[in-house]
């Protein structure tokens, strides 16, 4: 379980905060990819045109992907919301593991 | 009107300037009814007391106010202005938490960030804080967050690029002042960044729609997003900046002033010697260059003095940085700065960041083991060091390592020695074309040597 973790997260750095992360954290993220797969696909590929550099625009772009990070952002909220609920209703206790830099929600870990 | 201060040109809700040596901010009447919303919602006295925005008083307007003058402000001034490109990693991630958490009470009090320019952070009184009263307009529902690029490009980009590819990669803010191109930061991070959803979201897909839509408007339609998904937003950037971290390892100086560079009890008397002097010089600000970690620097801040301790290591300003934030100091704010290339005159018409030396004021320098580095590793002439350094204030408490000290041996170990005038008597005349020498002091155990100098009237 601890080497699929380190599979599945492997931006982790040693440096980082040593608390293991909680089940929900990946949960939310293994959803929040997928939904996410889902809008990158239907919005296509970008154009390869190096000529056209970003930052020439400031606005259209950056509002537009504002709409993608909210719902995104928020179904990792809203997954993590529930899974602590279920875990409450199952009486399984949050102490290991949990609280340490992982304290936002939205936390993708 | 008074000194219209160089960055203060881009907002027209107001502008700064200087008038008789103080700052004050001029509120237009265009900018007039947001300012209004902020200090009737409650949330400027919220964040002022949570010390995340600079306190300011309402004074009158001065005689010859254009006619679209609204309100006249004088804010607490800050000690010293500092850049990003100059902070630590600590520095700037902190700056990043102080941004969010700002646009979160906003948002809940009606309001919200127009901009997340890092240069609207300062250090004051050791802590990040919101110096640009006029960053907030009134929150419109179903409109996205207009300042999320800009804490992308400030923020975010330069941090990741610090976490994953080098810490020096900070410095590059000094290159990009509207914050690093999320292009380029999408093309330099390494793959495994994109493991992070926060990461993954606002940089690369931020930056790939950023080229999909490039030159065309979006259709209102398409950018709505509720309160409650700004929310989100802020969320799913904390948590990208949280996850950011810098360790400063074992660097080039961490440990460089220990006791190893003096004899028996030498340490004890370069600060009982600097103490002795900073106590009768009673100097209210102090420049500590090559400050390491700030011990010196926290003697003089223990003279009463404020104190920017300047050094060109990230990984010692980072440890002074936690220094001050782990025991709440006030009076120090550490910098990063190579004194060989100090940061310039930059922006439109030079005239939007200052350069090091015009920000320039301090009563005393602090110079300690410092010279052999600028004399010998950078071959800067002692009499150029002189001049640099009466440039930037009129006393000096300096320290001279001369050949023969270990620490000077190893920098002439792989490299000819063409140093003749580097020894005692050539410093010492180098530096009397520019200063007075009114002490010296030997230190036990090494050749090395304390002075106290004071600036020629006439190199003033």
């Amino acid at each position: 379980m601890v080497g699929r973790e380190q599979h599945v997260r492997p931006g982790r750095r040693a440096s980082c905060s040593g608390s293991d992360p909680v089940a929900p954290e990946r949960f939310g993220w293994v959803f929040g990819c997928l939904g996410l797969l889902a809008v990158a696909v239907l919005a296509g590929p970008a154009p390869a045109d190096p000529v056209r550099l970003a930052y020439l625009d400031p606005g259209s772009g950056s509002f537009l992907i504002q709409a993608l990070v909210a719902l995104v952002a928020g179904i990792a909220v809203a997954l993590r919301t529930y899974w602590e609920k279920v875990k409450s209703l199952l009486g399984l206790s949050r102490g290991a593991g949990g609280g340490s830099g992982g304290d936002t929600p939205g936390d993708d870990g | 009107m008074a000194d219209v201060l160089g960055g203060s040109f881009r907002d027209p809700a107001g502008f700064v300037y200087r008038h008789a040596g103080v700052v004050y901010r001029q509120v237009n009447d265009v900018g007039s009814p947001d300012y209004q919303a902020l200090m009737d919602s409650g949330l400027y006295a919220e964040l002022v007391k949570a010390a995340l925005l600079i306190r300011h008083e309402e004074v009158p307007a001065p005689a010859d106010a254009a006619p679209d003058h609204a309100k006249t402000l004088r804010p607490e001034a800050v000690e010293f202005i500092s850049y990003p490109y100059e902070w630590c990693f600590g520095q700037l991630r902190d700056a990043a938490l102080a941004t969010l958490e700002i646009q979160r009470r906003a948002l809940a009090r009606g309001l919200s960030l127009k901009d997340a320019n890092a240069y609207n952070i300062q250090f004051h009184r050791g802590k990040p804080v919101l110096i640009d009263t006029l960053s907030f307009e009134r929150y419109r529902e179903g409109e996205p967050w207009v300042a999320y690029r800009q804490f992308c490009q400030h923020f975010l980009a330069p941090l990741a690029l610090m976490h994953y590819r080098d810490v020096r990669l900070g410095e590059w803010s000094r290159l990009h002042l509207d914050g690093i191109p999320l292009d380029l930061a999408a093309e330099l991070l390494p793959m495994r960044a994109w493991l992070r959803l926060s990461l993954w979201m606002n940089l690369k897909l931020h930056a790939r729609s950023q080229r999909r839509h490039a030159g065309g408007a979006a259709p209102a339609s398409a950018t709505r997003v509720s309160k409650t998904g700004l929310g989100n937003i802020l969320a799913s950037l904390e948590a990208g900046v949280r996850k950011l971290r810098f360790e400063p390892g074992g660097s080039e100086w961490s440990d460089y002033d220990a006791e190893g560079s003096y004899g028996d009890g030498g340490l004890e008397e370069k600060k009982a010697v600097v103490a002795r002097w900073l106590g009768e010089m009673a100097p209210h600000r102090v420049w500590d260059l090559g400050a390491n970690t700030g011990d010196f620097s926290r003697i003089a801040c223990e003279a009463g003095a404020r104190v920017v301790a300047f050094d060109v290591d990230p990984g010692a300003v980072e440890r002074n940085y936690r220094r001050v934030r782990e025991a709440g100091e006030t009076a120090l704010l550490p910098l990063r700065i190579d004194l060989c290339n100090p940061s310039p005159a930059q922006g439109f018409a030079h005239r939007e960041r200052a350069s090091l030396v015009e920000r320039a004021g301090p009563d005393c320098v602090l110079a300690l083991a410092l010279v052999h580095h600028l004399a010998i590793s950078n071959n800067l002439p002692l009499e150029r060091i002189a001049e640099f350094l009466a440039l930037l204030s009129p006393r000096l408490v300096i320290e001279f390592v001369p050949k023969g000290d270990p620490r000077v041996e190893t920098l002439l170990a792989t490299r000819p020695d063409i140093f003749p005038e580097y020894r005692r008597e050539g410093f010492e005349r180098a530096f009397s074309v520019y200063f007075e020498i009114e002490e010296a002091a030997a230190l036990p155990g090494s050749e090395r040597r304390l002075y106290r100098m004071l600036r020629r009237a006439h190199r003033a």
